[in-house]
C-alpha cells in the first residue's frame, strides 16, 4: 500500500495519468501489448460494474424487495407470471460482482505500482522488457505464477465463491419458509446462530445433544482406528507368521471398495431382516432379531463397529511401514531391563509411532467429525427420534446439516450449522497441530 | 529355550487362528455381495443365507436391459468424467505441489494456509451454490459439470504430492539452474520425468473419485437420467419402489463397480501410505 | 511490471459473469403468441414405473394436437420426490410434473405452481380430490389419480371372513413359519390409522390448521395402547414394502398393509391364492370400527416458471382427463378421481386392487396438505420406533404422545406460527 501512494506522490505526470487510465504508462513507454491489456480490462470492468456490477452490489443490501407475482389476462384465461426478486441469485451474483471487483482491485494496484517503476526504469536508461521477454519470465522467475494459475482459478471460483455464498446464506432467513422465487429472504443478523445455540429453542435442543455424539463418535472412532489397527498391523508383522502380504491384502479388501457399495451393502446385512440376523438365527444363539440398526445404543455401537471394518486398514496400512522402523536394539535393552510386552508397547511402540502419525491422527479426527458416508449410508440418521428436530440418533451434525439442505430446504440453520463445525474443526486442529512437534516441521506437513 | 519355542508356536499358531478369522469377517460381507449378484431369487432380503439358485441373469440383464436402468450407459458416462477428471486433476496437483514444494514465493504460506482452512469446511455445504454456479455458466446437468466439480478444487489436495517432491533431491535441480535452465524447463525436463510413481497414484487416486461421489452429483444431475453416473444409477435401485426386483441386480453392479476401484487401489496403497505420514516411511 | 496472472483473472471472470447474467437474471415473460406450427418444448416429470403409460400418453396428445409442432421429453422424478427436485431449482423443474398432494401448500408457497384458471377440473373430478388440489380457495393441480393403502392377503391362510378383523386376524394360529400380519407402524403414513381410527384429528377437523392435533387426547392415548399391544404381539411383524413383498413371495406373511404400487409383484407371488380387500375393523373402547386410512392423491402441477403456459396447461389437462384416468386405472391399477369413472362401479369391480381400493376410500380420511405436514413424518416415524424396540409403554404412552404432538407442531420460529 505504502508503495502504491509512493508511486502517486512521486511519479510524472504519464504515470499519474496511468492511476485513472490503467496502462497508459505502459502505451507510451514501450510496452504497448500490456498498456492494451491493462486498459481493456479496465474498460472491461467499467462496461460490467455499470452494466451489471453496481446494481448487483447495491441489491446486496435488501435481497430483493419485489416480490412474484400474478396477473389474471382476460383474454388468455391464465394468469400471468409478474417475476419478483430472487434473493437467492441476487446474493449470488452480488458475490460475485464482489469477486470480481476485489480481482480488479488486485490488478489496479499492481499496474500503478507498475507504470512508476516502468517510469523509473527508464529514468536509470534501461529498456523495458518487452512483451516476448516478459512472457518467457513465467516459465521461470514467475513459474509460480503460470502453474497455481488454473488450479487457483478452479479453487476461487467452484469452492471460494460458494463456500462465500454459503457463510452469508447463514446470516439470512433462507429456511422453509422463505423459499425463493416466491419468497424473498433477507438479512437477519445472528439470528440463526442465536437460534442454535441457545439451549432452550427447539434447534439448540437438537444442536447439542448431535453435536455430543459428533465428538463421543469423532473420539471413539479416531481413537479405536487407530488403536486396533496398530495391534492388527503388529500381530501380521509379528516374527514368524508368514504370509503377511495375503493377510494384508485381505484386510485391505474393505476399504479398496467404494464406500457407498460397501456401507450399503453393510446396512442391508445388519437389517433386523437381514444375513447376519438369519445367520445368528440359523445358528440358534439368537431367537429373535437384534436391532443394529434400529435400537439407538446398539445402532451408535453398529457404526462404530462398522467403521472399524472400513478404519483398522487403513491404520494398518500406514503404521506397517513405521513399525518396521523402530529400531530393533530398543526392544533389545527393554528386554535386558525385564519389560514385560505391554510396558514395551506404551514405553516404545506406542510413542514412536505415535510421534510419527499425529498430524494423521488429527485429520483423521476432523474427518470423522465430517464423516458424511458412514452415516448417511448405513444409518441415515436412524433411529428416528422424538427428542430432536429433523434429526435422528445418529445423526451427526454434517448429515444433519444435509438432512436440513436437502429434505427440509432450512438452508440458512444448515449453513449456521456448517460454519459452527468449521469452528470446532478449525479450534481443535489449531491446539492439537501447536502441541505436536511435526507443526514446527514444515518441509513435511505445511 | 526348548520351552521357550514351544510357547513361541503356540502363540504364533493362536496368532494364525485370530488372524483367520478376523480376516474370515473381513470378507464375509465382500462374499456376501458377490454371491448376492449371482443370486437367482430377486428380492433384498432372504430368510436364509445362500441361495437357491445361481445365475449370470443379473449381469446380464443389468448390462443389455435398459428399459428402467442404463447401466452401461452410466458407467461409460463415469468412465469419461473419470479419464477427464483425472488428466485435469493430476496437472492440478502436479502443479500445486511441486510449487509449493520447489518455489519461494511471498503468497506461499498464505496460500497453503487457506488450502488448510478451505478443507475445514463440510464439503457439500455449499453443494447448491455449487450448482447455481455452474447454472451460471450454463452447464448444469452436463457431465462437463461434473468434471469441473471433481477436479476444480482438486488443487486443494496437493500434500501428498508435496510431501513426494520434498523428498526428491534438489542437487539436479541447482545443477541444471547452473548449467542455464528455466525453472519451467526443469519442471518438464527433470522433476516431471522423476515423478512417475506420483504422476501415476496422482491419475489413480483422481480416477476413482467419479465412481464414489453421490452427494455432488444427485444435486447436480437432478432428472437427467441420461448423464447419471454408477454411483448415481446404482443408489437409485436402492429406492423402495425397485429394491425388491432389482437388488440383486445392484450387487451385479456394485460387483462391477468394485473390481477396478479395488485393484487401483491395492496397486496405490504405499504412495498412500507414503502421503499421509510425510514421506518419512518408507515402504 | 506483474500481475498478467490477476489480469486473465479477471477478464476470465468478467466474461463468465456476463454470460451468467445474460441467462439467469432476467426471467422472459412469454407473450403466448403462438405462430402456427410453432415448436413446443415441454419438459414433464413422472413415475419411472409410469414409464410406457407416459411415453404412450405424450405421444396421443401430439396426435390430439397436430396444429403444433410438439418436443415433448419425460424425465423421472418420483411424485414422492417432485417438491424436493422442483424447489431445489424451479426455473430448471419440468414443464409439467406429477406429485403427491400433500407437497402442494410447500410447493404454491415457494411460487413454483400455475394456478389452474381454465378448464373443468373442479367439476369433472370427485369432490375429496379437488380439495386436495385446492389451496386457499384456487385450484393449482390436475388431479389424476387418488391412492390409499388396503390390505393383501394370502388366500391360503386367511378366509375373506377371517381378514375382516384385525383381532381374529391376529387370532388365527398359522405356525410359526407364518406372520400374521405386517405394516410399517414406523411411518406416519400408515400408523396414523390407528389414530384416526379413534377419533383422533391432525391439524384440526379441515386438516388446515397448523396448531391442533390431538393425537395425545383419550381417544390417542386409546388408540397408542392399541398400537402398543400390536408391536408386542409376536403373530405382528413392522415391515416395508420390499419385505411385505419378499415375505409373500416366501409365503411366510399372512397379511399385510400396503397400496397399489404393489399390487403386480404381490399378485405374481401369490398366483391363485392371492387375496386383497378393504382394511380390517380393530376393537377400540369395545366397538368395532373400520381402520381409516390416509387418503392422498398424485396430482399434476404446472411449473409457474414454464414457457409455454397454455401448452403446459393443456398437457396437464389431457394427461388427467377421462381418456388418461381410464389408461392408468386399466394399465398400472390406479384408482380414477374422474367422477364418470369414480361412479362406475362395474368397471371399477373389475379390478379388484382398485375395488379394494375403493372399498377403503369410503373409510379414509383426506390427508392433511397444509405445510405444516413435513414437520408429521419424522416424528412419526421416531415414536413408531419406540413402539417397535418397545421403549413407548403404556407407562409413559401419556408422556411419550406428548412429545411426539409437541414436535409435530413445533416450528423453530415463534413469528413463524402466527402467519
Amino acid at each position: 500500500m505504502k508503495q502504491f501512494f509512493y508511486a502517486f506522490r512521486k511519479g510524472d505526470a504519464l504515470t499519474k495519468l496511468s492511476f485513472f487510465i490503467l496502462g497508459f504508462s505502459n502505451l507510451f513507454r514501450g510496452q504497448v501489448v500490456k498498456g492494451i491489456i491493462f486498459l481493456s480490462a479496465q474498460v472491461a470492468y467499467f462496461f460490467y460494474m455499470f452494466t451489471y456490477g453496481f446494481s448487483a452490489i447495491g441489491k446486496l443490501r435488501h435481497l430483493g424487495t419485489r416480490e412474484q407475482g400474478w396477473v389474471f389476462d382476460e383474454d388468455r384465461g391464465i394468469d400471468v407470471l409478474m417475476p419478483g426478486d430472487n434473493s437467492m441469485l441476487i446474493l449470488l451474483y452480488g458475490v460475485f460482482a464482489i469477486f470480481i471487483t476485489l480481482a480488479f482491485l488486485y490488478l489496479y494496484k499492481s499496474a500503478a505500482e507498475q507504470s512508476y517503476s516502468l517510469e523509473m526504469q527508464i529514468k536509470r536508461g534501461k529498456k523495458p522488457l518487452s512483451f516476448y521477454e516478459e512472457v518467457t519470465e513465467y516459465a521461470d522467475s514467475r513459474l509460480h505464477k503460470t502453474l497455481l494459475f488454473l488450479p487457483v482459478i478452479g479453487v476461487v471460483v467452484l469452492t471460494v465463491l460458494p463456500l462465500v455464498f454459503m457463510i452469508l446464506i447463514a446470516f439470512t432467513n433462507f429456511d422453509r419458509n422463505h423459499q425463493p422465487p416466491g419468497n424473498l429472504f433477507t438479512w437477519v443478523g445472528l439470528d440463526n446462530f442465536k437460534a442454535m445455540l441457545s439451549s432452550g429453542s427447539v434447534l439448540g435442543k437438537t444442536f447439542f445433544p448431535v453435536l455430543g455424539w459428533t465428538l463421543v463418535w469423532a473420539t471413539l472412532a479416531t481413537s479405536l482406528n487407530y488403536i486396533l489397527g496398530m495391534l492388527l498391523a503388529m500381530l501380521i508383522n509379528k516374527k514368524g507368521i508368514k504370509i503377511k502380504g495375503f493377510y494384508r491384502t485381505i484386510f485391505i479388501l474393505s476399504i479398496a471398495i467404494p464406500q457407498f457399495v460397501s456401507l450399503l451393502v453393510m446396512r442391508n446385512i445388519l437389517d433386523d431382516d437381514g444375513p447376519l440376523n438369519v445367520l445368528l438365527e440359523k445358528a440358534g444363539i439368537i431367537s429373535d432379531y437384534v436391532p443394529f440398526l434400529t435400537n439407538t445404543t446398539l445402532a451408535r455401537i453398529s457404526v462404530i463397529v462398522i467403521n472399524l471394518w472400513i478404519g483398522i486398514p487403513y491404520t494398518m496400512l500406514i503404521t506397517t511401514g513405521i513399525l518396521m522402523n523402530i529400531p530393533e536394539d530398543l526392544y533389545e535393552s527393554a528386554k535386558i531391563d525385564g519389560a514385560t510386552p505391554v510396558t514395551q508397547y506404551f514405553r516404545i511402540t506406542l510413542p514412536y509411532v505415535f510421534f510419527v502419525t499425529a498430524p494423521y491422527l488429527i485429520t483423521q479426527f476432523i474427518g470423522n467429525i465430517n464423516n458424511f458416508n458412514i452415516i448417511y449410508f448405513l444409518t441415515r440418521g436412524g433411529p428416528a427420534t422424538l427428542d430432536y428436530y429433523q434429526a435422528g440418533k445418529t445423526d451427526l451434525l454434517v448429515t444433519w446439516l444435509y438432512k436440513l439442505t436437502v429434505n427440509s430446504k432450512d438452508y440458512s440453520y444448515a449453513s449456521t450449522i456448517g460454519i459452527l463445525v468449521f469452528i470446532i474443526s478449525a479450534v481443535f486442529s489449531l491446539i492439537a497441530y501447536r502441541r505436536t512437534s511435526s507443526y514446527k516441521n514444515e518441509e513435511e506437513f505445511g | 529355550m526348548r520351552k521357550m519355542s514351544t510357547r513361541r508356536k503356540a502363540v504364533n499358531a493362536f496368532i494364525y487362528v485370530f488372524l483367520s478369522v478376523l480376516a474370515l469377517i473381513w470378507v464375509l460381507p465382500i462374499l456376501w455381495v458377490i454371491i448376492t449378484s449371482f443370486r437367482e431369487e430377486t428380492g433384498s432380503f432372504t430368510p436364509y443365507f445362500l441361495p437357491k439358485g445361481y445365475t449370470l441373469q443379473n449381469y446380464i440383464n443389468l448390462l443389455t436391459d435398459n428399459s428402467t436402468f442404463d447401466f452401461s450407459r452410466w458407467f461409460l458416462n463415469t468412465l469419461l468424467v473419470s479419464v477427464v477428471t483425472c488428466i485435469i486433476a493430476t496437472f492440478f496437483v502436479l502443479s500445486v505441489s511441486y510449487t509449493m514444494s520447489r518455489l519461494r514465493f511471498k503468497m506461499r504460506k498464505p496460500l497453503m494456509n487457506i488450502a488448510l482452512i478451505l478443507g475445514m469446511f463440510p464439503g457439500f455445504m455449499s453443494m447448491i451454490a455449487v450448482y447455481y454456479v455452474l447454472k451460471a455458466f450454463g452447464i448444469e446437468q452436463s457431465l462437463l459439470a461434473l468434471i469441473l466439480v471433481y477436479s476444480a478444487g482438486t488443487g486443494l489436495g496437493f500434500y501428498v504430492a508435496k510431501g513426494f517432491f520434498d523428498t526428491v533431491p534438489r542437487a539436479l535441480d541447482e545443477a541444471a539452474m547452473l548449467d542455464g535452465a528455466t525453472r519451467g524447463r526443469i519442471f518438464w525436463k527433470i522433476t516431471l520425468p522423476m515423478s512417475k510413481p506420483i504422476i501415476i497414484y496422482t491419475l489413480l487416486t483422481s480416477f476413482t473419485a467419479p465412481w464414489i461421489d453421490y452427494i455432488f452429483a444427485s444435486v447436480i444431475m437432478g432428472d437427467n437420467y441420461e448423464n447419471y453416473t454408477v454411483a448415481l444409477g446404482l443408489f437409485k435401485m436402492l429406492e423402495k419402489e425397485f429394491i425388491h426386483n432389482y437388488y440383486t441386480q445392484f450387487a451385479a453392479g456394485a460387483v462391477i463397480v468394485s473390481i477396478p476401484i479395488a485393484i487401483l487401489f491395492i496397486s496405490t496403497q504405499k504412495f498412500y501410505v507414503g502421503g499421509v505420514t510425510g514421506g518419512s516411511v518408507k515402504g | 511490471m506483474k500481475k498478467i496472472i490477476a489480469l486473465l483473472m479477471s477478464v476470465i471472470l468478467i466474461a463468465f459473469t456476463f454470460a451468467a447474467c445474460g441467462d439467469g437474471n432476467v426471467s422472459e415473460n412469454n407473450n403466448g403468441e403462438v405462430d402456427k406450427k410453432e415448436t413446443i418444448t415441454l419438459r414433464l416429470w413422472g413415475a419411472q414405473d409410469d414409464k410406457e403409460m407416459l411415453t404412450k400418453l405424450v405421444s396421443d396428445f401430439k396426435k390430439e394436437h397436430p396444429e403444433k409442432e410438439w418436443k415433448i421429453s419425460i424425465s423421472f422424478v418420483g411424485e414422492d420426490d417432485a417438491a424436493t427436485e422442483v424447489l431445489k431449482d424451479v426455473s430448471a423443474a419440468a414443464d409439467v410434473f406429477s406429485f403427491a398432494s400433500d407437497q402442494i401448500a410447500t410447493l404454491k408457497k415457494a411460487g413454483a405452481l400455475y394456478r389452474v384458471t381454465n378448464g373443468d377440473i373442479g367439476t369433472r373430478n370427485s369432490e375429496p380430490s379437488v380439495q386436495a388440489a385446492t389451496v386457499d380457495g384456487e385450484i393449482y393441480a390436475y388431479p389424476a389419480s387418488s391412492d390409499t393403502f388396503f390390505l393383501y392377503y394370502d388366500k391360503a391362510v386367511f378366509s375373506d371372513e377371517e381378514v375382516k378383523s384385525l383381532e381374529k386376524i391376529l387370532a388365527k394360529d398359522t405356525g410359526d413359519k407364518i406372520t400374521n400380519f405386517a405394516m410399517k407402524i414406523d411411518d406416519g403414513w400408515y400408523s396414523s390409522s390407528f389414530f384416526f381410527t379413534a377419533g383422533c384429528t391432525l391439524f384440526g377437523e379441515d386438516g388446515k390448521d397448523k396448531t391442533k392435533c390431538d393425537f395425545n387426547s383419550e381417544k390417542g392415548v386409546m388408540a397408542a395402547n392399541y398400537m402398543i399391544d400390536l408391536a408386542n404381539n409376536k403373530k405382528f411383524a413392522n415391515l416395508d414394502d420390499a419385505k411385505i413383498k419378499a415375505g409373500f413371495k416366501a409365503r411366510t406373511l399372512g397379511a399385510a398393509v400396503s397400496g397399489t404400487w404393489n399390487a403386480d409383484d404381490i399378485k405374481k407371488s401369490l398366483g391363485e391364492d392371492f387375496g386383497v380387500t378393504k382394511l380390517p375393523t380393530i376393537r377400540l373402547d369395545g366397538e368395532d370400527k373400520n381402520m381409516v386410512s390416509m387418503a392422498n392423491f398424485k396430482l399434476y402441477g404446472v411449473n409457474a416458471q414454464t414457457k409455454h403456459p397454455e401448452e403446459a396447461h393443456e398437457l396437464a389437462d389431457f394427461l388427467t382427463d377421462r381418456a388418461a384416468q381410464e389408461t392408468r386405472f386399466k394399465v398400472r391399477s390406479y384408482a380414477p378421481t374422474h367422477t364418470d369413472l369414480a361412479g362406475d362401479k362395474e368397471t371399477l369391480a373389475s379390478n379388484e386392487v382398485v375395488a379394494a381400493l375403493t372399498a377403503q376410500s369410503r373409510h379414509s380420511i383426506l390427508q392433511t396438505s397444509i405445510d405444516q405436514v413435513a414437520n408429521f413424518w419424522t416424528p412419526a416415524e421416531a415414536f413408531g420406533t419406540g413402539l417397535i424396540d418397545g421403549t413407548v409403554t403404556k407407562q409413559n404412552v401419556k408422556e411419550k404422545l406428548d412429545a411426539f404432538v409437541s414436535a409435530v407442531l413445533t416450528s423453530i420460529k415463534e413469528e413463524d406460527t402466527t402467519k
